[in-house]
């Protein structure tokens, strides 16, 4: 006779590494996304900053598909140039918080000391500020280019990349394998880069796809307040911006689109971000 | 002397469904326990130990499938309903859990959670409960109960707190005392004063049973031991006779690798004599500094040693004693505060890191922890090769080092690509041992290499530094708890008691003429399968 226990514990879960089906529809998403991105000039037939003359705010229709703006622009070409920009920015963002923050974390982690707490009680005093307005006034000082814009997205970001790798390092550096490196002869550069890091770096790889998200609608919201990309250049946030006006004067699809767009793309980045977390076992 | 049975288990097969299919932890297990026994259990990790004694208080993880019965005072722990097993679980049968100070709740005092058990059991009020657990207290050894009731988990020893444990399961009566592993941890004086504690309990209405892989351990206090081996109860009989007359082949293994405190040394020849000592400490101190430059905690008081080529040298203590301090104070790996360490006569606090670094061409490191000394992302040849890169080797000849010390600890260029999780403990082990040698270091610090594996795995380990020390060719220095071991390896041993050295001098004469009386109180503690065997005869079985 067979007795599955009851008593004791409640049915059985299933045990499996969930997150499957999320990467893979986040990534569906995305890859439309960045098809759309790499393949604009041949989808459509207007340029991002190309002028039609004769059709200012013209609903969507056949000859523009998602209509023009104020300025007579296709607003389907420029949904699909801007998605270069914003992909654009949004990974070199997160790529330079990631590498910057997490050099930073993983040598004030390895250093420990007076060196470690000094460097977070700085980082406290950045991620003290509101982000937004962080951003706001390094946009502000530096200027909006395209570069600056990256630096000032990446920078603000880092110190959360500088606290995870730091807590990692922490903790992976009491095992024995980084003592036994030591007495194998290893220099410090050497513990830190063969041992600590290949060990340290896969949740800073899960937390990046969320963060890319995060980055694009840092963009859109410095663009929509003018610090950011500026008109005429391709930009989500700063098409919903120019076409917040429209769209009080019954003209939705010069603000409704490019926000969906936008919508899309970072439900893309978080369905990924959440799949992985899932999968590594970092959330349920 | 025995009474009526209080365990009876049949046929007992456990199934655990598992991402990987299923695994069966027990495969038709059967015996039984008398009132006034004390029964011993061992076996090898994943032999299905602590399955058995989880299935005596039905605590099996969810997805297990039982067939066969288990009763505990003739009734069938897997027919009870929620009721029949709460009680069953306090007045039934007890276990105390492999871990105690894990087991025990950090946030509440020992008092009140032996009090919230009786008041919850045994249905006693508050004073009643209170006086209760005082009695437990004094039953169970501890000292100063009375104060000790008002104590955390964290503020006692892990002796104090396996003795809590205890106390715990022994709170409500039950007609069955389990105890998992109960000497985790502890040292040879305390695991033989706790086993004692133990086999004490077994009375006129209680049977005992103790689990455990330390065979040596507990010979002394079981009248009969069941061996596990892979969920198969392979054999059963009284302890004197599964001793001296093992019938199965798992049986003779595991009584054969229990290192015998009488079996002298085998290498032969002597320590080569060139010179200088290899290695030499001299009035070493060292002090925790604790955060902020506060004076912290001494772990060495003026400790002073040599070694030379060829020799081997033992450090034997109980934890907490310094052992593992002074093998990485040798490693340079921790800076003494007083005195010096030397190998070749260079000091290594004269050094500068990049020159430590080179000199470490010259001494390396086996630690406790195989699986953990291991770099989980990186696989065995890479492993190996780490050491190899002080010295720059072209590929074919750094290769052709990996492959023979590979082979020559026993697991030859197969294992090459491997990564740790895919090794075993004994594995493990080798491969740390070959990423020590590949570089042909002069000295060799050993710090517990066989204590966190299996007894024939440990047999097997021991084997290979015998053979290794047999050579003559280094300097190696064996730090170790378990005397037995010490005795069979090393040419000099030095014992160590809270950070000062007590006693110092040849294997042999330290072993039979010990002067220190704390080198005495550790030999006398230290179980060995022939006096058990004679006690045994003595008590006319």
């Amino acid at each position: 006779m067979a007795v599955v226990d009851d008593l004791t514990h409640p049915p059985a879960k299933r045990i499996r590494r969930g997150g499957d089906g999320l990467i893979a529809a986040g990534s569906l998403i995305l890859l439309i996304v960045l098809v759309g991105a790499v393949a604009a000039p041949w989808l459509s037939q207007w340029g991002p900053t190309e002028i039609d003359p004769i059709a200012f705010l013209e609903p969507p229709g056949p000859g523009h598909w998602l209509g023009t703006d104020g300025n007579g622009m296709d607003i389907w070409s420029r949904i699909l140039f801007a998605a270069r920009i914003d992909l654009g920015v949004a990974v070199a963002s997160v790529a330079l918080a990631v590498l910057v923050g997490g050099t930073i974390g993983l040598a004030t982690g390895y250093a420990g000391g007076w060196v470690e707490e000094t460097t977070m009680r700085l980082l406290d005093i950045v991620q003290a500020f509101p982000v937004f307005i962080l951003a706001l006034t390094v946009a502000a000082l530096l200027g909006n280019s395209l570069h600056t814009l990256i630096l000032a997205i990446g920078l603000i970001n880092a110190p959360a990349y500088a606290r995870l790798m730091r807590a990692e390092v922490r903790s992976l550096k009491n095992h024995i394998y980084i003592e036994a490196a030591e007495c194998a002869g290893n220099s410090r550069l050497s513990i830190l880069f063969r041992h600590l890091l290949p060990n340290a770096l896969t949740p800073l790889l899960v937390i990046a796809p969320l963060n890319c998200g995060w980055a694009i609608l840092m963009l859109a919201g410095l663009s929509f307040l003018g610090l950011g990309v500026s008109v005429p250049t391709a930009e989500w946030g700063a098409m919903i911006s120019t076409g917040a006006a429209d769209v009080v004067g019954g003209r939705w699809w010069t603000s409704v689109f490019p926000g969906l767009a936008l919508f899309i793309t970072v439900l893309g980045f978080n369905l990924i971000g959440e799949g992985l977390l899932q999968r590594t076992g970092q959330r349920r | 002397m025995t009474g009526m049975d209080v365990l009876a288990i049949s046929d007992l097969t456990v199934d655990i469904d598992g991402p990987n299919g299923t695994v069966r932890a027990l495969d038709q297990v059967s015996l039984s326990v008398a009132a006034g026994e004390v029964f011993g259990l061992v076996g090898e990790s994943g032999g299905g130990k602590s399955m058995l004694a989880r299935s005596i208080v039905r605590q099996l993880p969810g997805r297990a499938r039982v067939s066969g019965s288990v009763r505990v005072n003739g009734r069938d722990v897997f027919a009870m309903d929620a009721e029949a097993l709460r009680q069953h679980r306090g007045a039934g049968a007890a276990l105390c859990f492999q871990t105690p100070r894990s087991s025990l709740s950090p946030a509440r005092t020992v008092g009140h959670q032996i009090v919230d058990r009786l008041h919850a059991h045994a249905g006693m009020d508050q004073a009643e409960a209170w006086d209760a657990a005082l009695a437990m207290f004094k039953q169970v050894g501890i000292r100063e109960p009375e104060r000790r009731l008002g104590a955390f988990p964290h503020e006692m020893s892990g002796g104090q707190c396996q003795r809590v444990m205890i106390a715990l399961a022994l709170a409500c009566g039950p007609r069955l005392l389990l105890a998992d592993e109960p000497s985790t941890g502890l040292d040879v004086t305390l695991t033989r004063d706790i086993l004692a504690l133990i086999a004490a309990q077994a009375g006129k209405d209680r049977g005992v049973i103790v689990i455990s892989h330390d065979l040596a351990a507990i010979a002394a206090i079981c009248d009969r031991i069941g061996v596990l081996e892979t969920g198969r109860l392979v054999e059963i009989g009284p302890t004197d006779q599964l001793l001296t007359r093992p019938t199965h082949p798992y049986t003779k293994r595991l009584v054969a690798a229990v290192p015998d405190i009488n079996r002298a040394r085998t290498a032969t020849g002597t320590p080569v004599d060139d010179g200088g000592p290899l290695l030499a400490v001299e009035n070493a101190d060292v002090v925790y500094r604790s955060r902020f430059g506060r004076q912290g905690h001494q772990a060495l008081f003026d400790v002073s040693l040599s070694l030379r080529k060829g020799e081997t040298l033992g450090i034997v203590g109980e934890s907490g004693c310094g052992k593992s301090t002074l093998s990485r104070t040798i490693m340079g790996l921790i800076q003494p505060t007083r005195g010096r360490v030397m190998i070749d006569g260079i000091d290594l606090a004269g050094l500068g890191r990049s020159r430590l670094r080179h000199l470490r061409n010259r001494m390396q490191m086996v630690f406790q922890d195989p699986i953990d000394a291991l770099n989980p992302r990186r696989s065995v040849d890479q492993i190996v090769a780490d050491p190899l890169r002080l010295i720059r080797l072209d590929r074919a000849e750094q290769d052709r080092r990996i492959d023979a010390i590979l082979t020559d600890v026993g697991l030859g260029p197969d294992y090459r690509k491997r990564r740790p999780h895919e090794l075993s403990g004994g594995q493990a082990q080798r491969v740390g041992i070959a990423r020590a040698l590949v570089i042909d270091p002069a000295l060799v610090v050993l710090d517990e290499p066989t204590s966190a594996l299996d007894v024939t795995i440990q047999a097997q380990i021991l084997e290979l530094i015998r053979r290794l020390t047999a050579r003559r060719d280094r300097g190696y220095l064996f730090v170790s708890h378990d005397l037995a071991i010490v005795r069979s390896i090393c040419d000099r041993v030095m014992v160590l008691s809270e950070g000062r050295v007590v006693e110092e001098g040849p294997t042999d004469r330290l072993f039979e003429a010990p002067q220190d009386p704390y080198t005495r109180r550790l030999l006398a503690a230290v179980p060995s399968l022939p006096t058990v065997s004679e006690r045994h005869a003595g008590n006319g079985g």
